[in-house]
């Protein structure tokens, strides 16, 4: 399919999706549009990271929810806040900016302990410790209450994102009628991922970009030629766990509350549905996907509904996930390049 | 003769399950040869190729490239100190252009680093632009150079071949290990190859191939090693070795088995 | 912590069939199936629709009532129908995948999308709350000093009979050994006359028919959970881990230590009131192994980069 055919399709599929959502909601469609757009945004971002790390460097990370959930503990915790349970009040703390940068550090640290044994061996063993890494990481901070207010969780700690908010924001949302917070948010959210977009690409042209796709494609020969594979992967794996963890910060900024079960495992596996969705290696494909993504996710509410008359939240949930399965499932057999993602991409083998 | 030895092994071993696939002694290599390794299928061959380059470990026994013993080294560390090596089959990197696998190979490490490659500055710019200058007299030198800008995947097999070579050369190595550099080549294209190979050692680099093609062997080799079963059985002149009993047994001992 | 002892034996011998399902799935197919969990957990989930009393109420959907036959006879007709899925899987989904040139990371990815489908189509239609097989409970009694119920010790037995069968079944039937022929080398199997398409297949009924006994008996030590399989998989991977990938020996040896080791933890002090975070011994002590020595205690350095 030539380039600008997938374009085509891309801006297609999302145009009827809005125009679905449009005439399925009388009311509060501006609001409807923000929340999607901000909760795609982020999902985006966390999808380009895991890009970095599969799509640039061929590593398989299904624990990308301890790289988000580990960036916003960190940076969370280190400005003003409250325990959920207690009440604990915390009113002093860092500068925002110096918080987030630390909380990607911490998600960096992780990349770095997680890597380090892994990332000598076949790939089979990163995909699986990444998975029980990112299942050990929801069970420790809920255990650690008295840090991580456990399942009380985290709150109280948007101030010092709101306290950022210039005024045209607000005065735009109240005139549209939405929460200015999570204007606010969902703008910050897609600057960032502007920004993060051109940093990646102009990593991607770069030498360590090229040494990337060598590896990649055939680590042995890589080896053969002076180069520690090694190493490189592991910059390759720091660096996407950081950018999600930013995404995660943005997440918990985005609820408002920081809860453990915002990230779960099976957050790791949206993120990789959107992905696939939109085009593994692409660098804008992870943000699409995880627009189109939401809009289907949106879609699977209302056909619960007719599967099950009084479908409870359960039940909900349930069906919500039987369709990201089988989205997953799907992508992967018949478009495994996604939308805008190149053909060959996934008849890679991890050797 | 005191010679700086550029590599030499002892006691080197290696086992599979039961079956010893490599058992060398002693062997040493120094400046300016062309040394062909050559012996019956199963001989061991590759594998010493692969336990030289640490693409395996030995079981037992010492390397030492210009004197320093590099035995427990990884493999990317000895081909920086400048021990190169090819493969059986081609490896080139398919989803990239020619030229780039030839930058990448003639990077530097230091400009492979994220902080580096971000802050283009004028000395890295500088750099890849000597490299390209690099990458065009190579290209030249096998014929590649109309290819430059195509994706690896469209070369044809020999081209393939070309390009390995080359990505190789361009790191200016001291010794060059070629793994069967002539494998299912035509014979035009083994010319040029041979040719190339030659014009190397000319310049000063150490070669040691791994060779099927008796002719091409004896025609441009100086020296010849023979394994058989892991072990070293003769090593010295194309044409002592060519009459060399040991040899002959070991190559028909083979067929009649 | 010598109270877990029992209850570790257990795990252990649980986390070890599973283990050599998992691993001699893998060294046949080449497979890293994130879904054998389900596998696992749908030999529980049918064994309980097969069992419970028509008139029990974890099902959602009225339509389907659950048959109230014998246990017995539910678990095997279970075990079989496990034996139909996994060929049913490899014949429609991964044999395609295979002869189409998918590489192992889509089939991976793919896997991994099964699961997840897999295991909401059990939380639809079974429950989210544990639910148990209509089996009298029973108290536990004192067997050498380990605290065990009279079921656990069956179970016990069961277990090990069936792991030596397995193991005879491997090291002497023609099959067995054809599957460890493939396993090894698949070139080398077809040129031996060995159709490997026929033992992949023989290898999935087996594999899978394996892990819904798993299941099944998982489900009577403790209860049936929709995510029982997603819980178990880490410990099998881990076992899988420790005892070297490849090898069902190794297999069932690393999976019946982890098996143990996370049990007893619970054990320990520093654990009270944190018995879900054995399972992040279990990763701490994957890491480790990766660290030390990652083929394992059996498994061979070629396999493993």
């Amino acid at each position: 399919m030539k380039d600008y055919k997938r374009y085509i399709i891309a801006v297609g599929l999302l145009t009827v999706s809005f125009l679905y959502i449009f005439t399925s909601n009388e009311t509060g469609v501006a609001r409807i549009f923000v929340n999607l757009l901000t909760f795609a945004g982020i999902y985006g971002l966390a999808a380009i990271g895991i890009n970095v790390h599969f799509g640039w460097t061929g590593l398989l990370n299904f624990g990308h929810a301890a790289f988000m959930g580990i960036g916003a503990y960190t940076t969370i915790l280190l400005i003003p806040h409250a325990l959920g349970r207690e009440g604990v009040v915390i009113e002093t703390g860092l500068p925002l900016p110096l918080a987030v940068i630390i909380g990607m550090l911490a998600a960096a640290l992780l990349g770095l302990i997680l890597g380090l044994p892994t990332l000598r061996l076949r790939g089979d063993y990163l995909a699986i410790v990444t998975i029980a890494a990112a299942e050990i990481f929801r069970l420790l901070i809920r255990d650690f209450e008295d840090i991580t207010g456990g399942v009380y969780g985290v709150i109280q700690f948007s101030g010092a994102l709101q306290s950022l908010r210039p005024n045209f924001i607000t005065n735009l949302a109240t005139s549209i009628e939405v929460s200015s917070s999570q204007l606010w948010v969902g703008v910050i959210t897609w600057i960032l991922i502007i920004f993060t977009l051109l940093f990646l690409n102009r990593l991607q042209k770069s030498p360590w970009g090229r040494a990337l796709r060598a590896v990649r494609e055939d680590e042995d020969a890589v080896r053969a030629l002076g180069k520690n594979a090694v190493w490189l992967k592991l910059q390759s794996f720091m660096l996407g766990a950081s950018i999600g963890g930013l995404s995660g910060i943005l997440l918990a900024f985005n609820y408002g509350t920081l809860q453990v079960s915002t990230f779960v495992p099976v957050l790791t596996f949206y993120l990789w549905a959107a992905l696939i969705l939109g085009g593994v290696g692409s660098l804008a494909g992870p943000a699409l996907g995880a627009v189109i993504f939401w809009v289907i996710i949106s879609g699977t509410d209302s056909l619960a509904e007719i599967f099950f008359e009084n479908a409870n939240g359960q039940q909900l949930a349930g069906v919500r996930f039987v369709f990201v399965g089988l989205l997953i499932m799907f992508t992967m057999i018949f478009t495994p390049s996604g939308i805008l993602g190149k053909k060959e991409e996934l008849l890679l083998d991890i050797k | 003769m005191t010679s700086n030895k550029l590599l030499s092994v002892s006691s080197l071993k290696k086992s599979f399950g039961g079956l010893q696939a490599v058992n060398v002694d002693s062997l040493e290599f120094s400046e300016n040869e062309i040394t062909s390794l050559i012996g019956p299928n199963g001989a061991g061959k590759t594998t010493f190729f692969d336990l030289l380059t640490k693409f395996q470990n030995p079981d037992q026994g010492n390397i030492f490239f210009e004197g320093e013993n590099v035995t427990s080294f990884q493999s990317y560390k000895l081909a920086r100190l400048g021990m190169t090596r090819t493969f059986q089959l081609t490896r080139v990197f398919e989803k990239m252009s020619v030229l780039e696998n030839m930058q990448f190979s003639g990077s530097s490490v230091k400009n492979e680093s994220i902080s580096r490659s971000l802050i283009k500055g004028k000395s890295l710019n500088n750099f890849e632009k000597e490299l390209e200058i690099e990458v065009d007299r190579i290209l030249e030198l096998l014929n590649l150079s109309h290819m430059k800008y195509s994706y690896a995947r469209e070369l044809s097999g020999g081209q393939k071949k070309l390009l390995e070579l080359g990505r190789a050369l361009i790191r200016k190595p001291k010794l060059l290990l070629l793994d069967e550099p002539l494998a299912g080549v035509n014979p035009k294209l083994a010319e040029e190859i041979l040719d190339i190979i030659k014009n190397l050692s000319i310049e000063g680099i150490n070669i040691i191939m791994v060779e099927h093609n008796i002719n091409a062997v004896m025609k441009i080799s100086e020296r010849v090693v023979v394994m058989a079963e892991g072990k070293i059985i003769a090593d010295g002149e194309p044409e002592v070795i060519r009459n060399n009993e040991n040899v002959i047994e070991a190559y028909l001992g083979k067929v009649n088995e | 912590m010598i109270e877990q002892l029992g209850n570790g034996l257990l795990l252990g011998l649980i986390v070890a069939i599973a283990s050599v399902s998992l691993s001699l799935l893998y060294g046949v197919t080449r497979i890293v199936n994130f879904a054998h969990g389900e596998i696992i957990a749908l030999g529980a989930v049918l064994t309980l629709f097969f069992s419970s009393s028509p008139e029990s109420s974890f099902l959602y959907l009225d339509r389907f009532s659950p048959l109230g036959s014998s246990f017995i006879v539910s678990s095997i007709a279970s075990i079989l129908l496990c034996g139909v899925f996994g060929a049913l899987l490899e014949l429609c989904l991964f044999r395609p995948l295979r002869k189409n040139n998918y590489g192992n990371v889509a089939v991976l990815v793919i896997t991994i999308g099964l699961s997840i489908f897999l295991r909401h189509i059990f939380l639809l239609f079974a429950s989210a709350k544990p639910a148990s097989y209509a089996l009298d409970l029973q108290k536990r009694e004192d067997y050498f000093g380990i605290q065990l119920t009279p079921r656990n010790v069956q179970v016990l037995i069961i277990g090990s009979v069936v792991m030596i069968l397995v193991g005879l079944f491997l090291t002497y039937t023609k099959t067995g050994r054809a599957m460890r022929a493939v396993r090894d080398s698949s070139e080398l199997a077809s040129v031996s006359g060995i159709n490997s398409d026929y033992i992949i297949t023989l290898t999935w009924i087996f594999s899978s028919m394996l892990a819904g006994f798993t299941g099944i008996i998982q489900g009577v030590i403790n209860n049936v959970r929709w995510n029982m399989g997603f819980l178990i998989l880490l410990l099998i991977f881990a076992g899988s881990i420790l005892g070297g990938i490849g090898t069902s020996f190794g297999a069932m040896f690393g999976g019946f230590i982890i098996g143990m080791l996370v049990q007893l933890s619970v054990g320990l002090s520093f654990m009270d009131g944190h018995t879900e975070a054995k399972n992040a011994i279990a990763l701490a002590l994957m890491i480790l192994i990766l660290l030390i020595r990652p083929q394992g205690i059996f498994g061979s350095k070629e396999r493993i980069s």
